[in-house]
């Protein structure tokens, strides 16, 4: 179905559990509402004190009346309420048959990754693909659980089109199901705020056909394993830190700004190897210029807030036990590459 | 009408000298025990902190003209739409209509000379002042980027908010809050004048004393969970950040136990403005009396009860959510039952349509479809779709500006010549209402549409999504008349100050104690001690 004035297309089986009690509570609502406004406008005109010259004092109860009108919404609201729990305890239950993929969240980017496959795809825009993101592929007509979780602070996953939503938490999984009726692509939003690029934390999903699905899961895991699998130079592994684990991608673009336009959350990397950065180190409180050298940058990232480069909000977390002193060097060789 | 014992004529004595001219001297406002005087000064200075918060919201509306940058990076903008939350919710709607009119009114309503107890009282203003002040500092220093609901981790983990002093400016508010209720609650229980039993109380009486109820139970959890909030932040006890073995959902349900009763702390009062002007101004007694004055006892009770309506998302137990989600919807009886009484109030009766009222008429259209749009979102199914989008931030302007609000408009619109002895220009502040309603209308109806439509809250840029810029342009020209009609509503109303003409004891026909005595009150509010022998809307028949 395509969008309507209020709502957007439906795209999932959910989204009638979500859309029909919408549209009832819409004519309700809109019903009262007019009854109300309408009796208002109604006395107002008739019994305004040019036109009505005597108020009827006496007229201050009609108990037939407030019973009737106590009665007939609590009914209403309760069908409203049974409409919701319906769909509710729909959508927290997943099928058994339903394809298991795992979801991470953090600041500011979504990682799907698939079991049984070394697939896993990130939300980030990337230069090279024209400063566009990969999407998030799933079979049409096939229930989908997601597993999520978060590494850091409370997001939200949220795809209009499908009529879903779950907060992700850290230290806790939570479940979301759906089952897509359309094939297309869909957006999929942050919808719990989480700081700087919050706004920036979206995703896109993309339905395609079973066979579509089969094709390109065994195309990408067959990538997978053999970049995993070769003997690659420390760039090319520092480069999959920086846009998987690391979620460096996140805050720092790698080209030029008219090649990769960003929000410039963390400072640019671009060029950024020998360059002379003025930065302020808050232990002694002065601004002092530093040579982005190996050492600066292996700083930077196990404790980034003992220099502070000037014009940029101190919000790095770090990455010390988060990285092995392997993967910084590969990180370090790769940033190198960013001319 | 409730009758003085002595006196049958409607205007008292006029030796009495009012409470502005008894003591001069900037001290004896700042000493002062009068309640009048406490309530003015309340009544300055939230006034100040809404247009601190209202200028806020223009900067917010202003950035969102584009789908892009327009005047402020991601975290200043994220600094704005924490701090006019903060700011409007504790500085502004929680003390509003208690701390002014039910500060000047309640006493002189129920014919007494004062509260039951004035230093605490005064006290009671200078925590607010205290309160503040902590958090006048913290939107001058760093800011707070937090949201004004505080989530773990992201509060308690952020580097880009001076959290610490915002969570004390809460705790101390807190006490603002908690001493008001207190005295409220004494004053209506022992100094009411003789013959006002219960059922003899107007209705913004009632109103206060449900109010003051949650003031007292509520408020303290609050106070609480800032600090357990700051002490996880400073010494990472681990009660809400999963990095110390801490649960956010704990914080989650602890934040909305306050703050969930808080919003019934906003609308009750302005619940009880509304009923005193439907009566006065349709000149007949409300319809429904006991149903509006138990009403308002029964939404304070149950209103403790449906806080997680606010985390259907939030990875509660689904039961839970059935639970929540069922009383949400019990709890809207008794508000439908408000709106169709207040109707039924305006049937044969003899409406003036003075400034007061059009506020009134205002609060009914806009609390309905606040009312209303609170019905989606307390179904569990839809608000999978609409939490956390642009719908929600409509439902609360709407019920929070459109209620809460315009009923303090309303209310500081009708006791205003009682107040200040003046009469503001009925035609011009009546263009000011309807300028003020039109804004709030274009401001907020077309974020309805934008939330329904998966447009998120709280998103700096839409830069992804350009198809929501015509619905944030509407509602950006809708803040800015808004505006324009709030500075013409304070431009009639200091205009009135400077009018020589002076304020009669009754000048709207009013059956309440407080129209007995002359405008503005003797310190002391009453020459000689009420008596009250009918209902508070009772009046005498037209010739």
């Amino acid at each position: 179905m395509n969008s309507s004035f209020l709502l957007p297309e439906v795209a999932s089986t959910s989204a009638q559990r979500v859309d029909e009690p919408f549209y009832f509570v819409l004519w309700v609502a809109l019903f009262f509402f007019f009854a109300v406004m309408i009796c208002c406008a109604l006395f107002v005109w008739r019994y305004h004190h040019r036109r009505n010259k005597k108020a009827a004092l006496h007229v201050t109860h009609n108990t037939t009346l407030e019973v009737i009108w106590t009665l007939i919404p609590l009914a209403l609201l309760v069908v409203i309420a049974v409409m919701g729990y319906r769909g509710y305890l729909d959508l927290s239950i997943p099928p058994h048959n339903a394809m298991t993929l795992n979801l991470t969240a953090q600041k500011w980017q979504w990682t799907l990754s698939y079991p049984n496959t070394s697939v896993e795809v990130s939300s980030v825009l990337k230069p090279e693909l024209g400063n566009r993101r990969l999407p998030f592929v799933v079979p049409v007509n096939r229930p989908i659980v997601l597993v999520m979780n978060s590494t850091d602070v409370l997001h939200s996953f949220f795809v209009p089109a499908f009529r879903i939503k779950q907060d992700v938490l850290p230290g806790r999984y939570t479940k979301i199901w759906f089952t897509p009726i359309k094939i297309g692509s869909y957006p999929i939003k942050c919808a719990e705020y989480c700081g700087t690029n919050h706004s920036g934390m979206l995703a896109e999903i993309q339905v395609v056909s079973e066979e579509d699905f089969q094709r390109w899961l065994h195309n990408e895991n067959a990538k997978s394993i053999a970049e995993n699998n070769k003997v690659v130079p420390p760039e090319v592994r520092g480069k999959r830190i920086f846009e998987g684990k690391g979620a460096c991608m996140a805050c720092h673009a790698v080209a030029s700004k008219d090649k990769q336009p960003a929000p410039e959350i963390g400072p640019r990397l671009f060029q950024v190897f020998g360059r002379t950065e003025q930065v302020y180190i808050p232990a002694t409180n002065t601004k002092t210029s530093v040579k982005v050298d190996e050492n600066y940058l292996r700083e930077s990232i196990e404790d980034p807030n003992a220099k502070q480069v000037v014009g940029f909000a101190p919000q790095m977390p770090t990455f010390k036990g988060v990285l092995s002193d392997a993967e910084i060097n590969d990180l370090i060789a790769y940033i190198k590459t960013l001319k | 009408m409730t009758q003085l014992s002595t006196h049958s004529s409607s205007s008292p004595e006029p030796q009495a000298l009012s409470f502005y001219k008894a003591k001069r001297g900037i001290g004896s406002w700042l000493y002062t025990l009068d309640h009048k005087r406490i309530a003015l000064m309340y009544l300055f200075f939230i006034l100040g902190s809404f247009l601190l918060g209202g200028v806020y919201a223009l900067l917010i509306r202003l950035e969102l003209w584009s789908p892009g940058r327009d005047i402020m990076d991601a975290t200043t903008y994220n600094k704005v739409f924490s701090t006019h939350g903060l700011v409007m919710v504790f500085l502004v709607l929680i003390p509003s209509i208690p701390a002014t009119l039910g500060n000047f009114l309640l006493p002189l309503q129920v014919g007494a000379k004062d509260l039951a107890f004035p230093r605490l009282n005064l006290f009671s203003f200078y925590v607010y002042v205290l309160g503040a002040i902590f958090g006048v500092y913290t939107i001058l220093s760093k800011g707070i980027e937090t949201g004004w609901t505080f989530y773990t981790p992201y509060s308690t983990s952020t580097a880009d908010s001076h959290v610490v002093p915002m969570l004390l400016a809460g705790f101390i508010l807190g006490f603002s809050s908690i001493f008001t209720g207190i005295n409220f609650i004494v004053t209506i229980h022992k100094l009411r004048a003789p013959g006002m039993t219960f059922y003899r109380m107007p209705l913004f009486v009632w109103a206060m004393y449900a109010t003051s109820m949650i003031l007292i139970l509520a408020t303290p959890v609050l106070g609480i969970t800032l600090l357990l909030l700051l002490f996880e932040r400073v010494w990472h006890i681990g009660i809400f950040d999963p990095a110390f073995g801490g649960d956010p959902i704990l914080f989650q349900h602890f934040f909305w136990f306050y703050s969930h009763p808080a919003v019934y702390i906003m609308i009750v009062p302005g619940f009880g403005v509304i009923s005193e002007l439907f009566a006065t101004f349709s000149r007949k007694p409300i319809f429904g009396y006991r149903a509006i004055a138990l009403s308002s006892i029964g939404i304070a009770i149950i209103g403790f009860a449906l806080w997680g309506h606010h985390m259907f998302t939030s990875g509660q137990s689904p039961l839970s959510g059935m639970i929540f989600s069922f009383l949400t919807y019990i709890v809207a009886i008794p508000t439908a039952i408000k709106v169709f009484n207040w109707t039924a109030t305006l049937y044969k009766g003899r409406i003036h349509l003075d400034t007061p009222m059009i506020y009134a008429l205002s609060f009914l259209f806009l609390f309905t479809i606040g009312g209303l749009t609170g019905i989606f979102l307390a179904n569990l199914s839809v608000d999978l779709h609409l939490h956390d989008t642009y719908f929600v931030v409509a439902h609360f302007h709407y019920v929070m500006v459109g209620g809460t609000l315009f009923a303090f408009l309303g209310g500081i619109h009708y006791w205003w010549p009682k107040m200040t002895g003046k009469l503001f220009n009925i035609t011009w502040g009546n263009v000011g209402a309807l300028l003020a309603f039109v804004g709030f209308n274009l401001t907020f109806m077309p974020q309805f549409i934008l939330g329904s439509r998966g447009m998120p809250r709280r998103y700096y840029s839409y830069q992804e999504f350009p198809q929501f810029t015509e619905l944030h342009r509407w509602s950006t020209v809708g803040a800015v008349i808004l505006a324009i009609g709030f500075f013409l509503v304070a431009g009639v109303l200091i205009q009135s100050l400077f009018s020589k003409k002076k304020a009669p004891a009754n000048p709207w026909e009013g059956t309440t104690l407080e129209w007995q005595t002359p405008s503005p009150p003797p310190v002391e509010n009453f020459i000689q001690e009420p008596f009250v022998t009918q209902g508070p809307y009772e009046r005498p028949e037209e010739a």
